[in-house]
């Protein structure tokens, strides 16, 4: 079954000149300055138990993808369709500096509506994975980068989501922590959830999803099985390496002029939360 | 209409949830203090020491307002204020304050400004409590007029809500709104009689009755000291919850429209 599906999506973000402008597009709605798609016409659909890699050069849309995926920010055309839970995990994920990482653990599995009940069943999941000791009483800020990383983790993938969008969050954290993250996420693609993998470490990508896309500017290059889409991404880095300098900046000029044109208009963009036991829908 | 269902009905499905983060809320903001508690309590009366003795002694000389002692006076409003003044530009600030916190999953924001409210509400409970006692010490011991709190003390906290839900829309996608409702705020403390009897002038009371704080202030009087103001005012409680209902329902519609954007404003 199709878990995720994006039909025509894009992304558009304004850049202003004054900060006066985006007041008049609050208070007026007219849209007064350079249009930028971050994503433009974005349309795949995956279904459950795949994982997928996205990789692309910085700036191409993986990180406001991993957005859309996780029902953070709407589309501002098109649909996107999500069958269940999604959860996201960033670098930066989301953790209360002030409080110890126990009651992080509470926090967020509260704000992901969870039960008190449910989070007190996941909390020593959650704490033998994240294994930080007796750090877990103390404030976050204490920690180091990795071990925000490690318990980030470990909370978002305890809360059990059917979709986990994971962008560039194992990139912090050591060798080991690496391999227990990349076996438990085969754990929970076995069990027929879908992942998303967003990273700039090739040989991850290769080494464990089954399919990759690779964006460009805003826009799918490539979606297919993982050594295919591969091979391709690696030509295209040799050959952006390889590239004289003066042609590469016209390229990417050219590129980046394309991206403020105009999408092609479809449906006002909405995100379609769906489940086996309800079916809401939220704009 | 529909925006203030949507809103009312997140609230009730998550009133664990609110109940819990305002738990959380009140933690963090303590975490990096040793003495937490004791700053709650010494703060304000620091302030009412000032107050008292600036209005109470410096300008009044020491004499009573309609035969109350100035001190009860002032505590009585001054809690009100505490609460609901300054509640206003913690309310503004706290959808675009805790943006990072909620900006990785799909959270019902609505509740942001709930929660905030309801982590001061505790400490204003105890005031509460504290002031009702202080007047018994004075003499105005707790009789019918003390079951108006159940009245005016859900009136501030709906008050608050409905401002908080408006501005914290407005402030997330406006940053200077922050600064308007923190200039607004300094002036508003003055222009509520919370340190100084407003003379007796028809005119200037009906204006001065115009901000709906003066309301809730003299409402805790009524309700603590008993003055008899909620019973003798009906028509400006009408007035009031006229202003509560036109907040909310403003409030309600911006927050509604405009929060999938939220994310993106920050």
């Amino acid at each position: 079954m199709e878990h995720v599906v994006f039909e025509n999506v894009s992304k558009r973000y304004v850049l202003y000149d004054k900060p006066i402008d985006k007041l008049k597009e609050v208070l007026f709605g007219k849209i007064n300055g350079k249009a930028f798609y971050a994503l433009k016409n974005i349309s795949f659909s995956v279904e459950e138990g795949e994982i997928v890699g996205i990789v692309g050069i910085n700036g191409s849309g993986k990180s406001t993808l991993s957005q859309l995926l996780a029902n953070v920010t709407p589309p501002t055309y098109g649909r996107v369709t999500l069958r269940g839970k999604s959860a996201l995990i960033a670098i930066s994920s989301g953790l209360n500096n002030q409080l110890t990482g126990r009651d992080n653990i509470e926090l967020k599995g509260l704000m992901m509506g969870l039960t008190k009940k449910q989070i007190d069943v996941i909390t020593p999941d959650i704490l033998e994975f994240a294994d930080i000791g007796d750090f877990i009483d103390q404030p976050v800020k204490t920690y180091s980068s990795g071990m925000r990383a490690r318990l980030g983790f470990a909370i978002s993938i305890n809360i059990d989501p059917d979709i986990l969008v994971i962008d560039e969050a194992l990139s912090v954290g050591d060798q080991t922590f690496t391999e227990k993250c990349l076996d438990k996420m085969r754990e929970f693609r076995d069990r027929g959830k879908t992942i998303f993998f967003i990273s700039h470490s090739l040989s991850q990508v290769r080494q464990f999803c089954s399919k990759v896309m690779w964006l460009e500017y805003g826009e799918i290059r490539e979606f297919g099985p993982t050594e295919e889409v591969m091979a391709e991404y690696n030509k295209y880095l040799h050959w952006h390496k390889q590239m004289p300098k003066r042609q590469i900046t016209d390229y990417v000029t050219r590129k980046r002029q394309e991206r403020g044109n105009e999408a092609v208009e479809s449906i006002r963009g909405e995100t379609v939360v769906e489940s086996e036991s309800d079916r809401r829908i939220s704009s | 209409m529909n925006a203030i269902q949507t809103v009312l009905k997140e609230l009730k499905d998550h009133l664990y949830l609110i109940f819990r983060l305002s738990l959380y809320e009140m933690k963090s903001q303590y975490s990096m203090q040793y003495l937490g508690w004791f700053w709650e309590i010494m703060t304000p009366l620091l302030q009412i020491a000032v107050y008292w003795v600036v209005f109470g002694f410096g300008i009044r000389g020491g004499s009573p307002v309609d035969g109350i002692p100035f001190v009860l006076w002032l505590v009585s409003g001054l809690i009100a204020w505490f609460f609901v003044g300054s509640g206003i530009p913690g309310g503004t600030r706290s959808i675009y304050g805790r943006v990072a916190l909620v900006s990785k999953m799909h959270f019902p924001l609505s509740t942001i400004p709930a929660y905030v409210i309801l982590a001061q509400f505790y400490r204003h409970v105890a005031m509460i409590f504290l002031t009702v006692i202080l007047a018994a010490a004075f003499g105005y011991l707790p009789g019918w007029h003390t079951l108006q709190l159940f009245y005016i003390v859900p009136a501030g906290v709906i008050f608050l809500y409905a401002l908080s839900l408006l501005l914290s829309a407005l402030a997330t996608m406006i940053r200077d709104v922050q600064n308007v409702v923190t200039s607004s705020i300094r002036m508003l403390m003055y222009l509520t009689p919370i340190m100084w009897v407003p003379p007796d002038h028809e005119l200037f009371r009906m204006l001065l009755m115009i901000n709906p704080l003066v309301y809730i202030v003299e409402g805790y009087r009524s309700a603590i000291i008993g003055t008899g103001f909620l019973m003798e005012h009906v028509w400006y409680g009408v007035y009031f919850w006229s202003v509560v209902g036109l907040i909310l329902f403003v409030g309600a519609a911006v927050h509604v429209r405009f929060r999938r954007y939220f994310i993106d404003y920050v």
